[in-house]
């Protein structure tokens, strides 16, 4: 590990049941302080070169991390893309950790990029060795460059390639045994995959090192009419809270994050999300 | 297949209007969705993607066009406008050019000239939010350097300027929180503004035309004795830009002192 590289984590642990930092809620956060486990910042909402160094939005960055253990969670690293990787991007990921002292770095196992072009979304990759060497040794190099262990999200997918040879869960463990990285479980990702590709989530989880999970994701999705959409925009529906209850146990310890995007409410309805969650891991324990 | 040919078939699939034989051919027909939903949703989300990058930066022009004109604007935009940076906040820099072509080819937006100033004016106060942090500069160090007249006023990061025959700030101010949206009167002259990043945020302001023609100035590299001559320049002018943080420091001058 390169010397120097270590982020200055050390504003509280990350545990127990966070939500996702969202503009919305900022002014509520830091007027009244609710009593939140952590929080997970989207890094690419702060990547730009004035945020990451200061103005307005960067102040109220750092006025949340003084109040909360943080951690960053990125959607542009293309782990799984064939172009060459992003070197300025993971640069200001690296310095924007140093600035939040951010517990860890997150990001998606899928494609983002095509040459010239950026999709903004997350692209599934062929479940081959070829892609676990490939995704491996980017992973490698990423972490050299980090000075610290990735923490790698399942991705929900609408579309398997025919020329996978392995299951997502094996594809998974390949990578984490490869690298060293740990897993972010999203359960809603694994449910939003199985409703419509017909893999089987609690397969997949069976397949997963369970001790190598970092951190664990939970949101809702919308029906798209004979299919689901992971859009987060809803509560956790009851069937992922179901699947979430299937690994409580196994995963006694393990952060968990309650995640909304759309349609964003009141940061009360999220806390009770967090509450609920909080209530199934006690009831594990 | 390999792991790039699965990746150019996704990628040139994606393009709308592509007819994605090979996307449908490289994917496994799933429980409840076929290649062609699969390719279906990535299209919306691609496409969902840039446009919620633009409602972001053109809020007041989705609030002043209504919810609907904007998205199809936006859907319009994002087809024929691949977003090409990693960083979605830099998206839709074109976007200005894209609504002049409407003005000018759809009868619809021939009543609404103005609206291209006011695109152009929510990108660069967009741009001002995610503009990097100038550095602190004393004025005083200037007057340390052997020769001052020699020196090229710094135009602070955030600051842009534009003119317009339109009150597109006016309209712009009264969509920011807490402002009653009302008709907004043109008397004609053409006004002059300056976008800048105030302590809490982006900020509009209109300027007289000494103020705009010496920020062009100083962009364009002219130094303090070029500057000198310019009429109607006295040293209040320029101490107000600097207290504004428009003028950030001076090129060449001692740091530090």
């Amino acid at each position: 590990m390169p010397e120097g590289f270590l982020p200055e984590v050390g504003r509280g642990p990350v545990s127990g049941v966070g939500v996702g930092l969202r503009s919305l809620h900022l002014g509520q956060l830091l007027r009244e302080d609710p009593p939140i486990d952590w929080l997970e910042i989207l890094a690419d909402n702060y990547l730009a070169t004035g945020v990451s160094a200061g103005g307005p939005a960067g102040r109220t960055l750092d006025a949340v991390c003084e109040r909360y253990p943080v951690t960053l969670h990125s959607v542009g690293m293309n782990l799984g893309g064939v172009d060459p990787l992003d070197w300025s991007y993971l640069g200001r990921l690296r310095d924007l950790r140093r600035r939040t002292g951010a517990a860890w770095l997150s990001d998606h196992l899928c494609f983002t990029r095509w040459g010239e072009r950026y999709f903004h979304d997350l692209l599934p990759l062929p479940y081959t060795e070829e892609a676990v060497r490939h995704v491996a040794a980017r992973i490698g190099a990423i972490q050299n460059f980090l000075g610290d262990s990735l923490v790698v999200e399942n991705v929900s997918a609408y579309a398997i390639a025919r020329s996978s040879a392995m299951s997502e869960g094996e594809f998974l463990r390949a990578v984490a045994g490869e690298t060293g990285c740990r897993l972010l479980l999203d359960v809603n990702n694994l449910y939003v995959s199985e409703f419509n590709l017909g893999t089987s989530a609690l397969e997949t989880l069976g397949e997963l090192p369970l001790d190598g999970i970092a951190e664990i994701h939970l949101a809702g999705h919308r029906d798209g009419g004979g299919f689901l959409v992971d859009a987060h925009n809803d509560r956790v529906s009851p069937e992922v809270w179901s699947l979430f209850e299937s690994v409580t146990a196994a995963v006694a310890g393990v952060p968990v994050l309650i995640e909304w995007d759309n349609d964003l409410p009141a940061l009360d309805v999220l806390l009770e999300e967090a509450d609920k969650a909080r209530g199934l891991l006690r009831e594990a324990a | 297949m390999s792991l790039a040919d699965w990746q150019r078939e996704f990628a040139e699939a994606l393009l709308r209007g592509a007819d994605g034989s090979g996307f449908r051919e490289a994917v496994e027909p799933g429980k409840r969705i076929s290649p062609d939903l699969a390719l279906r949703i990535y299209r919306s989300n691609v496409r969902g993607a840039q446009t919620k990058a633009l409602r972001v930066a053109y809020p007041v022009m989705a609030a002043v066009v209504g919810d609907r004109c904007f998205g199809a604007m936006a859907r319009e935009f994002a087809d024929a406008a691949p977003a090409t940076e990693a960083d979605l906040n830099a998206y839709g820099a074109d976007f200005s050019a894209f609504v002049r072509k409407l003005i000018r080819e759809r009868v619809a937006f021939r009543a609404l000239p103005w609206l291209r100033d006011l695109a152009e004016l929510e990108w660069r106060l967009h741009r001002a939010w995610y503009a990097e942090d100038d550095l602190p500069f004393d004025p005083r160090s200037i007057e340390l350097h052997p020769d001052p007249a020699s020196l090229v006023p710094v135009v602070g990061a955030s600051v842009a300027s534009m003119r317009s025959t339109w009150p597109v700030d006016a309209l712009w101010k009264q969509h920011q929180p807490g402002n009653e949206p009302e008709a907004v009167e043109r008397d004609g002259d053409e006004i002059r503004l300056v976008v800048y990043r105030g302590p809490e945020g982006p900020e509009v302001r209109r300027v007289d035309a000494l103020c705009h023609e010496l920020l062009a100035a100083c962009r364009a590299g002219r130094s303090m004795r070029a500057l000198e001559s310019h009429p109607g320049l006295d040293a209040g002018v320029f101490s107000r830009m600097i207290a504004e943080r428009w003028i950030v420091g001076f090129a060449g001058a001692v740091s530090g002192a």
